[in-house]
């Protein structure tokens, strides 16, 4: 049987150890990938995954990402909202 | 939608919105019997069964009843377009199962495509939910549990960039060894 091994976490906790305190700040940036049937349909999980890559080497502590569902404009699918503190929210649509 | 894993992505999606904190996520390819099962398991809210009359009807959800809409009526076209069905069982305060089915060799039927990208987005995207994946291609099975790695990683994050790549990584070259030892 398959599995993901105990030695394949030591492994990934060890690359990831130095990163640790970075990553302990409160976030100030929040990015929302709408997930709702619509924009999963428009490549949102794509996108989900670009950022995700690029999040893996910028070492950026104080960005987040969260997935939600549909915010109701289906047509301009994949939407991804960023937050960042103290301003307003800013929607990218088609992305 | 053109990959089974996307409609996993939008029917797992749907477990959490009721309120699902562990979702299972069950992927059976049989060779022998010419099926492909996949099974949706969350711990939500679900709902009364009613409401379930026929999951073919797209219009059949409104804001009240948003769990289901267009995204299983996709589904259900998408299995019974390949001689499939798609079952629920739901009620109040049990929890949703959706089952849908496929004939594996069939023409129509879409490919499963990136089951790692699907599980990674879920996990990045939903920091407090529990996944337990099981994959079985002709018995042999790879699984993944998220409350197992939690506990392994004590103080790190889950929805790390660089923990959610190895895990990325680690699925993909799982079924890809799973897949090319089949038997032919």
């Amino acid at each position: 049987m398959a599995k993901l091994t105990i030695e394949d976490l030591k492994k990934i906790k060890e690359k990831t150890a130095r990163l640790n305190s970075l990553r302990d700040g409160p976030a100030s940036i929040k990015i929302t990938v709408h997930m709702g049937t619509c924009g999963i349909a428009a490549g949102a999980r794509d996108v989900m995954n670009a950022l995700m890559e690029e999040m893996a080497e910028a070492e950026r502590a104080d960005i987040r990402v969260v997935a939600s569902g549909c915010m109701g404009m289906c047509s301009s699918e994949p939407n991804v909202t960023i937050e960042v503190e103290d301003s307003e929210p800013i929607v990218y649509q088609q992305m | 939608m053109r990959e089974l894993s996307l409609h996993i992505l939008d029917v797992v999606e749907n477990g959490i919105t009721a309120g699902g904190t562990c979702i299972w996520i069950d992927v059976e390819e049989d060779d022998n019997a010419d099926q492909l099962k996949i099974t949706i398991r969350d711990n939500g809210r679900g709902m009364p069964i009613e409401k379930l009359q026929n999951i073919n009807d797209p219009f059949i959800t409104s804001r009240t009843t948003r769990r289901v809409g267009l995204g299983l009526s996709l589904l259900a076209a998408a299995a019974e377009r390949c001689e499939g069905a798609v079952r629920v069982d739901t009620a109040p305060g049990k929890g949703t199962m959706v089952e849908a089915t496929f004939r594996h060799s069939h023409i129509d039927r879409a490919p499963l495509g990136d089951m790692a990208a699907t599980i990674t987005t879920l996990i990045i995207g939903n920091p407090g939910i529990d996944f337990i994946y099981s994959h079985r291609i002709d018995g042999e099975e790879f699984s993944l549990d998220t409350r197992e790695i939690r506990a392994e990683m004590e103080d790190l994050s889950l929805s790390d960039p660089i923990v959610i790549h190895h895990l990325n990584e680690s699925i993909r070259s799982s079924l890809k060894q799973m897949a090319s030892n089949k038997k032919i």
